[in-house]
């Protein structure tokens, strides 16, 4: 009798726990509701278009058009005629680009030392998401140099179709933790004419770069570029970056240690770089300013509740 | 015997009746306003989730940080990556209760909801006026606020102090309507 009663005792007990568990906490039923919510894509694997001199996985948001004015300095060994900005020798870019939509962007640049107009388009093929379904980000780009003068190293073809050469590239980039991010970029480089030192028009290369965040607006970042198919050292040697982005509002400040002294991807990536080291010539000391306008303010935002 | 049947069917009731007085607003919206002679800032998200339980009173609210909508893209990324980092605290939940709850408080046209509000993991105690418009089947409420926000642990750098206001303005309307799962 005992043992039916506290049966009995059991069983309803199981069904009142039964309905209470429809009555739990609101935070809770707010919380499953959510969890319905969309997902959203990763933000700031980079934080620009360039993660210092090569291009990165990142581009703009949609109606945005962004201004850079890079420069870099360095010394040359026995200098005699002088100086200017503190530094025996000095370069700088002009650059603007524009976001189509969040994945397309296109973009436009000239530099003074060797004259080389760019202009590149970049696609965000796959971006990652934040709740992992998608772990990485893959961006096309496709870049074209127009080279208009000699330079160090570099002698103009007479021939205007030569004068043009290709970058393309697919960046494969994943941010792993809210601080760490990494990119690997196979590179294919079609040169316009056969240029001393090298002796090849195509060439593969592969590029890595990293980020960092130190802190909530600075970052350490980093880039290589291996170049498939020459002897490094006599025709040329491989580029490399270490650098710190810093972000004020609507500004990025990107300074830069590298050995290249150009701003372009076919010079940096084949011709101009110098061994890494610090000695006059070597090592060139840069800072890339980019501003950001937005385009579409009006168009983007939604309703406030004031409205 | 008996008695437990009665305990039981008591029970029983109790436990359902709970969620008969639950309303849910799916699409409730938030904005928030920081003005300053540098710049002016505002941001609104229209995925804000909130319930409300008409028997006791008790109210909570709950939005994902990613889904505020700022004018300025770049503010928006800057917004969720350095100032509220929404890649640690997502969320921001307020739970909390009108004060000196009766079965007419809902029709009353005004009421104070006094809870804790928790955002970028700081937990703070607020009270909120809030205005009510109540039909049939419907519950609408709606008010501002402000957040100080030192209050919420947010750093901005001395840079920036000029363009983020101190104290920021938050205004938020719901729309309830009868809760289903």
């Amino acid at each position: 009798m005992k043992n039916k009663k506290s049966k009995i005792v059991f069983i309803l007990g199981f069904f009142v726990g039964l309905a209470s568990m429809k009555g739990q906490d609101i935070l809770d039923l707010l919380d499953k509701e959510l969890s319905n919510e969309k997902k959203y894509f990763t933000q700031a694997t980079f934080k620009a278009n360039r993660v210092l001199l090569g291009q990165s996985v990142e581009t703009r948001k949609k109606g945005v058009m962004e201004f850079t004015f890079g420069t870099r300095y360095w010394n040359i060994p026995n200098n005699t005629t002088g100086q200017s900005f503190g530094a025996d020798r000095f370069s700088a870019h002009f650059g603007v680009r524009y976001s189509f939509s969040d994945r397309f962007t296109f973009g436009v640049g000239a530099t003074t030392l060797d004259g080389i107009l760019n202009g590149f388009a970049k696609y965000r093929l796959v971006r990652q998401t934040d709740d992992g379904s998608t772990p990485l980000g893959i961006t096309l780009v496709q870049g074209t140099s127009y080279f208009t003068r000699d330079f160090i190293g570099f002698q103009l073809p007479s021939d205007s179709a030569d004068r043009l050469s290709w970058v393309t590239q697919a960046i494969f980039a994943r941010k792993f933790d809210r601080n760490l991010s990494f990119q690997i970029a196979p590179t294919y480089i079609h040169l316009g004419n056969e240029n001393i030192p090298l002796n090849n028009t195509d060439y593969f290369s592969l590029g890595f770069g990293g980020r960092y965040k130190l802190s909530n607006h600075v970052s350490l970042v980093s880039e290589y570029y291996y170049l498939f198919g020459r002897e490094e050292g006599p025709e040329g040697f491989n580029l490399f970056s270490l650098g710190v982005n810093w972000e004020i509002s609507d500004l990025i400040l990107q300074f830069s240690l590298t050995n290249a002294k150009s701003f372009d991807d076919i010079s940096n990536y084949t011709l101009a770089p110098n061994n890494f080291n610090f000695n006059a010539g070597r090592l060139h000391i840069g800072v890339n300013a980019t501003y950001v306008l937005h385009f579409n303010q009006k168009k983007r935002s939604i309703k406030s509740v004031k409205e | 015997m008996n008695k437990f049947f009665i305990l039981f069917i008591f029970l029983h009731f109790g436990a359902y009746c709970q969620n008969d007085g639950r309303l849910i607003a799916r699409q409730g919206k938030v904005s928030f306003f920081s003005y300053t002679s540098v710049e002016d800032i505002e941001a609104t998200n229209n995925q804000v989730y909130s319930i409300i339980d008409k028997s006791d009173g008790t109210v909570g609210v709950s939005m994902l940080m990613r889904a505020f909508i700022f004018k300025k893209s770049l503010m928006e990324e800057h917004f969720n990556e350095s100032y509220v980092e929404s890649d640690i605290y997502p969320k921001t939940n307020f739970s909390g209760k009108i004060v000196d709850f009766t079965a007419d408080s809902l029709n009353n046209g005004v009421a104070f909801i006094k809870g804790n509000m928790e955002m970028h993991g700081a937990k703070k105690e607020i009270e909120i006026k809030v205005r009510i418009e109540s039909s049939d089947d419907k519950l609408v409420l709606m008010g501002d606020f402000e957040v100080p926000v030192q209050d919420f642990n947010i750093k901005v750098p001395p840079l920036l102090t000029p363009n983020i206001a101190k104290v920021i303005q938050v205004m938020f309307r719901f729309e309830y309507e009868p809760y289903e799962e």
